[in-house]
């Protein structure tokens, strides 16, 4: 009888192993921590605002699933935000909530146990305060990555990316040709594939969930129109780089700048009131 | 009937676990080896870097946007005694292709810089140096660094 057992209980490892294994010649859409995000799009000038943060405060109303996941990324955007600006205090508190909602991931106490250790023993070098937001964030995606977790993934992607976009459209005041409209409008691209990997795992009703507000935040920058520009190039410099000149631009008009901003803004608030 | 039982127990034991370990282990290979760059003072590993287990023969594709004005270097890594590492970039847009290092004596990296931000699809694959080779998985990495400010 405990030789079935083993063997059951081999067979149903191995299906999940070969499940994993079976993964080649998948598409990977692949994103950038919040504190890179906020890093590009600070090319375009981005100061700090704390009325645009999260409150801490607002943890204990995030019950479930969906709520919790989605939170998470926006904290964890929020706590990239302020490490971006060293706003320390800021960080500390945002850590300790982040700590919270990660309990209820499938995250090894050991790595949240290092993450912790890290920040608290460079807590006075800003740039490494800033260096380990984005390293916490790589590993909790890591592990999750790791332990199959795709969809709260996603989840946590879709806050980040909503955080994000709504902290920028909501410093940025619409001028022609200014740099930080056009970071803002490039983002077009990241929500594309965001909602193609939420198509992907709409079974899941969180996902499904998420999949209509970011539908509609890409239907809004379906209208950002790409113009053709220059006549792509491929350059061999000197030293060896290979430059690409050229190629299609977007162009962001102010209906739908303003479009996006009271969009994202509306969902965001849903968002973060657990509505 | 025992015996019988548990030899095929040991069997996929043996069989899938060892591939289940690679595998994982696999995870942070980009951060390793052909995949490190020379210029660590001018460049950190973006978090769009990635490893992957891959068949080979297959294709695995990432799609990833590229930020424009800022300098990047794609570089990927396998076990380059056996294989050669072939990265194709074509625009996720119209699927024109931008770049193939098959035309590059399969380079491993490529410094690049874009004019404007968009979306790219890099499809990393394989090339057995010897027909031995032709069979199996191979870890491969693909590090993406970012030039620091």
């Amino acid at each position: 009888m405990i030789y079935k057992r083993l063997l059951l209980i081999l067979i149903f490892s191995a299906t999940s192993i070969l499940s994993y294994s079976q993964q080649t010649g998948e598409v990977y859409y692949l994103y950038p921590t919040p504190g890179e995000l906020i890093e590009v799009i600070d090319n375009g000038d981005l100061s700090f605002k704390k009325d645009l943060l999260n409150p801490e405060e607002n943890l204990p109303s995030y019950i479930d699933t969906k709520s919790r996941n989605l939170n998470l990324g926006i904290y964890m955007a929020d706590m990239a935000y302020s490490a971006f600006f060293s706003k320390r205090t800021k960080v500390m508190g945002y850590l300790e909530v982040i700590g919270k909602l990660s309990n209820y991931l499938l995250i090894s106490s050991q790595i949240k146990q290092n993450l912790v250790n890290d920040f608290t023993n460079n807590i006075d070098n800003f740039d490494s305060i800033y260096h380990f937001t984005n390293v916490y964030y790589y590993e909790i995606m890591n592990e999750l990555e790791k332990n199959n977790n795709t969809n709260i993934m996603t989840l946590i992607i879709a806050g980040a990316y909503i955080e994000c976009i709504y902290i920028a459209t909501n410093l940025a005041e619409y001028e022609n040709n200014s740099a930080l409209i056009q970071k803002i409008a490039e983002q077009k691209f990241a929500f594309v594939n965001l909602v193609k990997t939420c198509e992907l795992r709409k079974t899941n009703r969180n996902i499904a969930a998420i999949l209509n507000p970011l539908i509609e935040i890409q239907t809004i920058y379906n209208n950002v129109k790409m113009t053709e520009g220059t006549k792509r190039q491929m350059i061999r410099t000197n030293d060896g780089k290979i430059r690409f000149t050229g190629g299609p631009k977007l162009k962001m008009e102010k209906a739908e700048f303003l479009k996006l901003q009271k969009s994202i803004t509306r969902i965001r608030t849903e968002i973060v009131n657990n509505k | 009937m025992k015996i019988k039982v548990l030899t095929i127990a040991i069997f996929l034991f043996l069989i899938l676990v060892p591939e289940y370990i690679i595998a994982q282990e696999c995870t942070n290979y980009h951060k390793t080896g052909d995949c490190q760059t020379q210029y660590k003072d001018r460049y950190r590993l973006s978090s769009l870097s990635k490893s992957y287990y891959l068949q080979v023969g297959k294709t695995v594709k990432y799609e990833v946007v590229l930020y424009g004005e800022y300098e990047i270097i794609i570089q990927c890594c396998t076990n380059m005694d056996k294989y050669n590492i072939r990265f194709k970039i074509t625009s996720s847009d119209n699927g024109n292709e931008i770049y193939d290092n098959k035309y590059n004596d399969y380079l491993n990296n490529l410094n690049l810089l874009l004019d404007h931000t968009e979306l790219m699809s890099i499809e990393v694959s394989v090339e057995p140096k010897k027909k031995k080779y032709e069979q199996g998985k191979v870890c491969i990495g693909m590090a993406i660094y970012n030039e620091k400010e």
